[in-house]
């Protein structure tokens, strides 16, 4: 009854761990298997799309309401705008570039976010990974030379955030130079202003 | 008096030179299965190293730079196995190349091993010999040495185990060997976490048979597990258990093709895939049969109960949670089966073990026979498609099969994940150039430009359907 016990009490130290873990630090989470509307809205958003339904895109766009704000007011403003123009023109491909230019501003929001944040290992990894997940989301739609760029230097970006370890052994230091200049490659590329 | 003694002289004559001539005939048999095993081993070690699926392409960077979360490789991580490719690295310097030896070696390991693991549970040369040529002829062997995953090295690593166990639950254990076969087993794990299943059974079944030795079983475990856990926590923190849920979501409802993917999602089953396997129904029945035959047996070997416990244990997992266009995920079926079968002692029906095991063997070599390319110059499918598409550079190609591979060795192309099919038809719809689906269904009334035919069991033929004008229906 008391090893029960026992292994309860380790059972809930752990789940508390990873619960308290999970929560997010700032407006968004910064966790990798954390929801991310505008990645979980595209399918909803791209099949009305594609079948000419541009009701039901209005509504996964509305979908994205909470996060399209953010964006508009903080990283890409006029997005909202660019995603109201489209669904109006009914053009997909515009609904296409205005999907690219929201991703687009996503990497940027993260790969900032892992600037400010260099010194803690784990979030600066796990925002460049967020900016690979948004990466791969548009990846077959950017031109190939931009995706290149990109693609590279989120990984130079990922190596410049260092390493613990393994408690200590073998750890290596951030590197903010090469950060800044594979963060700065990235942005270059997707046409964002530095 | 004398007629007795000289009919018992005769008797003891007649099974001298019986066991002479087993012993005489037991040599030149060894000698022509070595010689057969030296001809596959450098028939597989003839085929070019050649990225087969994403899943590779994420192990080769792991050889490079760990980190699940980062897809080097993807969750669970591989640990050991990356651990062994590593080792590999230090000989070959080049990852794809030392990726290509792990698994050839891992590959090639196997049948001996099982030949081991039979020997020490009935010391019988020739039942080992037996385990040893149906391992060889299994038909997914050629997949585990060069599809460049991490399928073998958890199977050699529970023979290993299987291997250490004592041949009768009365023996004297000692502490050393049991230790020994759990840390075997837990580096079996750490090498395939995705068969915990199967290895969570072989030392439940241990456990059963050898009572005993429970203390140095689960210390040998924790020996390696704890470390390994240690390290995955070291580098990924709690964030490992996130992607670890992610994935498992994701592999269960949305890419696995699980029977818990929604219906739009999911092609095959496991029936379908077992049954368009030539020789495939027989091949899983019998192994199933051999288990439950073990089982029923009161005092079966340790290492047979074991193996005979992980086997339903492992099929009830994959029929769960596997992707039936995986055929390897039956690897560990097909090599304990084997095992099984030459383990197996039927009571009163001896020629009946010999029946299965023909069987099995003859089931063997009608699927190899009918799934094998012998040409060891023909690449994978996926690096066929890659030669095709790179002469056509203006391509956009949507595939849920390679999509890292393609974007990473294909940068000028547009390439688009059907795991997202709303997302890649329009992509595909709005295309400049030669629109095309890759794909291993093989398309109905579709427009096939090319295919590119997997070289063994368990590599999947590829599809190149052209797309022909941009249409939202595609």
């Amino acid at each position: 009854m008391r090893r029960l016990g026992f292994l309860i009490a380790l059972f809930a130290i752990f789940a508390g761990m990873t619960v308290v873990k999970t929560v997010p630090a700032q407006a968004y989470s910064y966790a990798a298997a954390g929801a991310e509307p505008l990645l979980d809205g595209r399918e909803a958003l791209f099949s009305a799309v594609s079948a000419g339904n541009w009701d039901a895109a209005q509504k996964a766009v509305d979908q994205l309401k909470p996060e399209l704000d953010y964006l508009d007011t903080h990283e890409q403003p006029g997005i909202k705008k660019a995603f109201a123009d489209a669904i109006a023109a009914k053009d997909p491909a515009k609904v296409k570039a205005s999907f690219v230019l929201a991703a687009s501003a996503e990497i940027e929001r993260r790969v900032n976010g892992a600037r400010d944040n260099l010194k803690d290992y784990q979030t600066a990894k796990v925002l460049i990974v967020k900016s690979q997940r948004f990466y791969t989301a548009i990846a077959g739609d950017l031109p190939p030379d931009v995706s290149k760029i990109v693609s590279t230097n989120l990984q130079k970006a990922l190596d410049a955030v260092g390493n613990p370890g393994v408690f200590g052994v073998g750890a290596k230091k951030a590197d903010p130079a090469a950060f800044a200049q594979a963060r700065a490659a990235v942005l270059k590329a997707l046409g964002r202003p530095n | 008096m004398t007629q007795n003694r000289s009919i018992q002289g005769a008797t003891a004559t007649t099974a001298a030179a019986t066991a002479g001539g087993a012993r005489s005939s037991f040599t030149p048999a060894l000698l022509a299965s070595l010689l057969l095993y030296a001809a596959i081993a450098l028939w597989l070690a003839s085929h070019p190293v050649s990225l087969s699926s994403d899943d590779a392409l994420f192990l080769l960077h792991a050889l490079k730079r760990f980190s699940v979360l980062d897809f080097s490789p993807q969750f669970p991580g591989y640990p050991g196995f990356v651990a062994l490719g590593r080792l590999a690295l230090s000989i070959s310097h080049d990852p794809l190349d030392a990726l290509g030896l792990t698994t050839l070696l891992v590959a090639l390991a196997l049948p001996p091993m099982a030949g081991l693991v039979v020997w020490r549970v009935t010391g019988d040369r020739w039942r080992a010999l037996l385990a040893f040529l149906l391992t060889l002829a299994c038909p997914l062997l050629p997949d585990i040495a060069l599809s460049l995953l991490s399928d073998g090295s958890g199977i050699l690593f529970l023979l290993t185990f299987l291997s250490l166990l004592p041949r009768a639950s009365q023996e004297n254990l000692g502490f050393l060997q049991p230790f020994l076969a759990g840390a075997a087993l837990a580096f079996a794990g750490a090498c395939r976490p995705s068969d915990a299943v199967l290895l969570a059974c072989a030392l439940l079944g241990a456990l059963i048979a050898l009572p005993r030795a429970w203390k140095a079983l689960l210390a040998g475990g924790l020996a390696v597990t704890i470390p390994t856990l240690a390290v995955l926590f070291a580098l990924e923190g709690t964030l490992y258990w996130q992607e670890g849920l992610r994935f498992f979501a994701g592999n269960a409802m949305l890419w696995g093709n699980t029977p818990f993917a929604g219906t739009s999602a999911r092609h095959r089953n496991w029936l379908g895939a077992v049954a368009s396997l030539p020789g495939g129904p027989v091949l899983i029945a019998l192994p199933l049969i051999a288990a439950l035959a073990v089982l029923r047996r009161r005092r079966a070997p340790p290492a047979a109960f074991a193996a005979a416990l992980a086997l339903p244990g492992h099929m009830v997992w994959i029929l769960a949670f596997q992707n039936p266009d995986h055929l390897r995920h039956l690897a560990p079926i097909l090599i304990l089966g084997g095992i099984l079968l030459a383990t197996m002692k039927l009571p009163g029906a001896k020629s009946l073990t010999a029946i299965a095991a023909s069987l099995y063997a003859i089931a063997a070599f009608w699927c190899m026979a009918l799934t094998l390319d012998p040409n060891p110059e023909h690449l994978p499918p996926l690096a066929q498609a890659l030669s095709f598409l790179r002469a056509e550079p203006q391509a956009v190609v949507a595939t849920n099969n390679g999509v890292f591979t393609l974007r990473t060795l294909l940068p000028r192309h547009h390439i688009y994940d059907m795991h997202y099919p709303a997302d890649a038809r329009l992509g595909l719809a709005m295309a400049k150039g030669p629109a095309y689906r890759l794909t291993t269904t093989r398309p109905e009334n579709g427009n096939i430009v090319a295919a590119f035919p997997g070289r063994f069991a368990g590599e999947e033929t590829m599809w190149l359907e052209r797309k022909r004008s941009p249409r939202p229906d595609l």
